[in-house]
This record gives C-alpha cells, structure tokens and sequence, in this order.
C-alpha cells in the first residue's frame, strides 16, 4: 500500500517537471494555429499528475520491487551497453560473442561448448546472415 | 469491366511453379524477419524489394506479399515462445500465447496463432478481390475527424487492458503521449523534447521503443534471473498427449466468431490510412476479452485471445491493399514500398489499373490466395523448428535474443542513438512492470499518439474547434458515442473491485 502511493507521489513529481520545467524549455511558442508545440506533451504530463494524484488518495495494483533483480538487471544492461560501445569501438566481429559470453556467463552457464556456440557460432552466424546475405551495414 | 477471360488468364498466370517458388521464399524469408526483433514485415519488404528488381512483375509482387505475410505470423514466434515480440503487433499474441507455451503447449499455441493468422489474412483477401472498390470509397469517406474519433475509439476499448488499476495505466498511457510527443510537431515542423538531440527529429524510433519496451525489459529480466540457466525457456514435452501439441477442429471452430469479428476489426482498419495492425491487435484482444463470459481465463493462455490478436493483425495485411489497388493509396510504410515495387515494374496503381492491368491484378490476386496457402504449409514447417530452437538452454536463448534485438534495431534504423533507445526502454520497461505500471497501455498510446495528434489539430482545423460541427460528420459522431459506451462498459463497469488481481 505505501509503495503504491509512493509510485502515485512519484508520478506527480514527474507530471510536474514535465509541466512546469521540460516541456517549457522544450518547446516553441507559436501564435498562430489551432493546437500549440506544447499541446500534446502537457497533455501527457498532465495525465501523469492526476493519475498520480488518484493513485496517491487511493492506491490500486500490485508492486512488486525486488532489489535484488533490480541489481541484475542493472547488470546485464551494463553489459548490453558496454558491448554495443565496443562494437562501435572495435566491430560487430569482435565485440558481439563477447558481449554474449558475457551474458551467458552471468546468466549461470558454466558449460564452454554451449558458451562456445552461444559466443561464437551465434554471433558469426548473424553477422553472416545480416552482413554477407542481406548486404546491411552493422557497427 | 467482369471479364472472366482476363480473370481465368490473370489467375493461370499466377499458378505456375516459378511464382509458387517465389512465394515459398518470400514467405519463408518474411517468417525469418518477422521473428527477428526490431525487424518487422515493412522491414523485410524493404530489404527484399532490391530484389525484385530483376524480375518479371508477377513474381515480384508475389514474392513481396509472400514477405509481408510471412512476416504478419513470424512476429509471434517469439511473442510466443519468448514473451519477446518480434514485432509490436504481436505483443497482444503474447498475452495469452506465452502462459500457454508456460503451460507446455507451445505448439499448440503457435498453430493456433497460424491458424487464426492465415484465417484473417485470407478473410481480408477475399473482401479485397470481391468488394475492393466500394470498400476503398468508403475509406476515402473517413476524412481526419472520423479517424480522430475511431483513435478514440480504439483507446476507449483497449482501456479494459491496463490491469486492475485505472490510475496506474493512466500513468503509463500518460508516459506515453509523452514519449510519442518527441521530434516535430505536426501542426508547426518546430522540433520539441529532442534536447538538442537530432537524431531525434524525426521522433523516438518505433521499432526501438517497442522492442525495448516489450522484448529487452523481459530479456533483461530473464538474464538477471540466474536460476537454472540449463533448462530451456519453456518446457516442450514431446511425450505428452497429443492435444497439448495440436490445436483441434472443434477447438478451432469454438474461436470462430471471435476470429470473425477480428478479421472484420482487422479488414476496416487496414483499409484506413495511418492506424496499423498493432492497434487492430489490441483492439480486437480488447473487445474480445470484455465482451467473453470468461474475461479471468485471459492472460492464462486462452485460445481466443491468441486468435482474435492474430487474426486482427492478420487482416490488415490484405486490407492496406484495397486502397491501394483502387486508388493508388499507400495506407502505409508496406503498401508505400509495395507500390514503389509497382512503379519500378512500370505498373501505375490506381483506379485505371483494372483496366489497364487487368491480367496482372487478377494473377495477383491468384498468387495472394497461393501465398495464403503457403503460409499455413510453411509455417507449420517452421514453427517445428523454432520450438526445436528454443528448447536450448535459456542462457544462450536469451543471450542470443539481446543481440538479436541490438542488432535488429540497428539495422531497422540505421543509426546507433536507436540502439541506445532500444537499451534505455529495456531498462524503463522493468521498472514499470515493477511499479505495475501497464506496458500495454504504454504501447498503445505510443503507438497511437502521433497519427492522433496529427488527426486532430487537421480535425479542428476542420470544424474549426467547435463540438458542434461534429454533427456534420456522423460516423464521427456515432464513433464517439460509442467511445463512450466502451470505456463505461470496459473501463469501469467490469473493472474488478479492489484488492481483485487481474492478470494484465
């Protein structure tokens, strides 16, 4: 129930910078026609504030946040963004079967023959696949 | 006008083995990508129009639908197997076709998905062979303000889908608009929220958004679950009883008006400009689960929201023709790179081709009733194989999708800020799903929220802001009326009281 309403809380702090500071910022003004720039995003904003306001004065749904899987997740995204940075750096060819091992890796699996195919034959399988057949540019 | 000789020429023309060939490839290829996220149906038409380029029109044009239909029932693949869709318009197949595939029927729910999916795009062939013409001109009625109210309309019924808490999909739909508002204004070209990011102004990249919304957060999810990396994603027991592993006549013609009002449901709206199938999709899920006797037993792996999802999205594939033909229309990204395919082929679309081309289109319809029947032979192949695949451990499964995913992205945008898009909406994605924050709703207004915007500020230069002049359009009217009848039937009335779970 309290993390409820601290999602409603939440949500009405983001309405507001939306409202108030973003969309502002982020905007022209315009004088003439029948809905402005900053029409639509404040809509948005708005509806975020009022439903957070509802969901503050009566809580409704589950939530379920588990620090725990938060903290994997964080993981496992940072390997997602240090190998795409590394395929900018070095290559589709390099960096993607090291990307893979590495989420294999942290996923649990311990075994190297399907390490080596999921590292390995995967990734060159699909560089093939997207590079040689259907001729498109990878990093 | 009726000329059986040039109908009976056009269809013997397109029964011959060198166009079942091209079929067989396309749909074979389409049913590849479309299983590939990031990459979707428009995707592959894209890259397999170069193609075509060499060779004679028929085959060509066979060759594209087999692509753009193979590629309507790939994106359930892994929306099935994965609850990782392929595609955006099979995020509604996954949530009834995953629980199922959970229970150990994922075979079961894959020929369900094809079955139903080859059902609506066939439906949607035949209104297109018999009624294209009158049909394209009713389309041509739906001006900016009748589309604005049926956006309504869709967003009315697809709000009994935020879950049991209407202030937390508000929240999210809200994100949404937000979300969708980046890049230019329609009205003014000014760019807005792009914080000096250029890459940008052409708004927050679909596929990028949709994928890491609806596929990363879950893959991410599942690789951060470090229990039993060796077990296969689903469990696929081959020695259990048959049933589990077919979808059977009595249950398949059991889904048989849910299948027809989503073929219906999928036909209209492919038939208008700008709304899509991902809309169809939840549309019909929407409908189907609010008016169903059994609203709880969706979600768990019902057979009807599989069909209803598929055969919806399904339909529009044959619907975004019928303007097209007729008229020369593009109603969107498919038909617009089909009808450069045309022009390429020196083919004009338009009100004269019947005339002018009358054998060609008469042998294209032959080849897209071929290409139906190929799907189904091809698919079941295919959906074989890809239960096979996933069958490995999960560790590769979904290590190997996240690279599948980044690399989908890239190549579908062509530019790496896209990818970084793709990441941040994985890691957004988890954090609503925590916060029981609808991803539903999310998609949906995303999706939704910029053909609105468009419509409306062109609906109220057009009735110059004033309610009333809305009674010069009554389809807009009653389609706004019965907006309001949906989200009182759906919203609120068969919400469930509180403290009640819902499974969406």
């Amino acid at each position: 129930m309290r993390a409820d309403r601290s999602i409603g809380a939440v949500a009405i702090l983001v309405g507001l910078v939306l409202l108030l500071a973003v969309i502002p910022m982020q905007t022209s003004d315009v004088t003439d026609g029948v809905t402005a720039p900053a029409t639509f995003p404040s809509i948005g904003a708005l509806m975020i504030v009022l439903a957070g306001l509802w969901q503050m004065l009566q809580p409704t749904g589950a939530t379920a946040f588990a620090m725990r899987e938060l903290g994997g997740v964080a993981v496992v995204a940072g390997i997602a963004i240090a190998g795409f940075l590394l395929m900018i750096k070095v290559g589709y060819l390099a960096a993607a079967p090291v990307m893979v091992a590495a989420a294999m890796l942290y996923r649990g699996e311990r075994r190297w023959p399907w390490i080596a195919v999921g590292g390995i034959v995967f990734p060159l399988l699909i560089w093939a696949l997207f590079a040689l057949v259907l001729e498109r540019v990878l990093p | 006008m009726f000329d059986p000789s040039t109908i009976l020429a056009g269809l013997s023309s397109a029964f011959t083995l060198y166009n079942l060939l091209f079929v067989i490839a396309g749909i074979a290829f389409g049913q590849f990508v479309g299983a590939v996220p990031g990459l979707s149906a428009p995707m592959a038409i894209a890259i397999a129009v170069p193609f075509t380029f060499v060779l004679p029109p028929l085959p060509a044009i066979a060759f594209l639908i087999g692509v753009g239909k193979g590629g309507t029932i790939g994106g359930a693949i892994p929306a099935i197997l994965l609850n990782t869709p392929g595609t955006p318009d099979a995020a509604a197949t996954a949530m009834d076709g995953h629980p199922l595939a959970k229970q150990g029927k994922p075979l079961k729910a894959l020929k369900m998905a094809l079955y139903s999916s080859v059902t609506g795009d066939t439906f949607s062939d035949i209104v297109l062979i018999l009624v294209a013409a009158p049909l394209a001109v009713i389309a041509l009625k739906m001006g900016p303000v009748e589309i604005t109210a049926l956006i309504f309309l869709a967003l009315a019924v697809i709000a009994g889908l935020v879950g049991d808490s209407m202030s937390k999909g508000l929240i999210a739909a809200g994100l949404g608009v937000v979300c969708a508002s980046v890049g230019i204004d329609p009205e003014h070209g000014t760019p807005r929220l792009i914080f000096g990011q250029y890459a940008f102004y052409e708004g927050l990249p679909l596929s990028a958004v949709a994928v890491g919304v609806l596929a990363v957060g879950e893959i991410f999810r599942r690789l951060a679950d470090r229990e039993s990396p060796h077990e296969p994603p689903i469990p696929l027991d081959r020695d259990g009883p048959a049933e589990d592993r077919r979808v059977s006549w009595r249950e398949y013609w059991g889904c048989r008006v849910t299948m027809l009002r989503a073929a219906v449901i999928g036909t209209v709206i492919g038939a208008l400009p700008g709304i899509g199938s991902t809309a169809a999709a939840f549309l019909s899920y929407g409908y189907t689960r609010s008016t169903s006797k059994e609203p709880e037993s969706f979600g768990k792996g019902n057979l009807h929201g599989i069909a209803a999802c598929e055969t919806a999205n399904s339909a529009v594939m044959g619907a975004n023709m019928i303007p097209l033909l007729t008229l020369g229309i593009p109603g969107n990204v498919t038909a617009a790179l089909i009808i450069g395919a045309f022009v390429v082929q020196g083919i004009q679309p338009g009100p004269l081709l019947f005339q002018t081309q009358g054998e060609l289109i008469y042998g294209l319809f032959g080849a897209m009733m071929l290409a139906n029947v190929t799907n189904f032979v091809v698919g079941l192949l295919g959906l074989r194989l890809w239960a096979w695949v996933v069958n490995a451990p999960s560790s590769i499964i979904f290590s190997v999708s996240l690279l599948l995913c980044i690399t989908g992205v890239y190549v579908a945008e062509g530019q790496p800020s896209a990818v970084v898009v793709l990441l941040v909406f994985g890691i957004l994605s988890v954090v609503m799903q925590m916060a029981g924050l609808s991803i539903v709703a999310f998609i949906i207004t995303f999706i939704l929220s910029r053909q609105l915007e468009l419509s409306l500020s062109q609906a109220l230069i057009i009735t110059n802001g004033k309610p009333a002049a809305l009674l010069q359009h009554p389809i807009a009217l009653a389609l706004v009326v019965l907006s309001l009848v949906f989200v009182y039937l759906f919203g609120f009335r068969r919400r469930p009281k509180r403290g009640a779970t819902a499974e969406s």
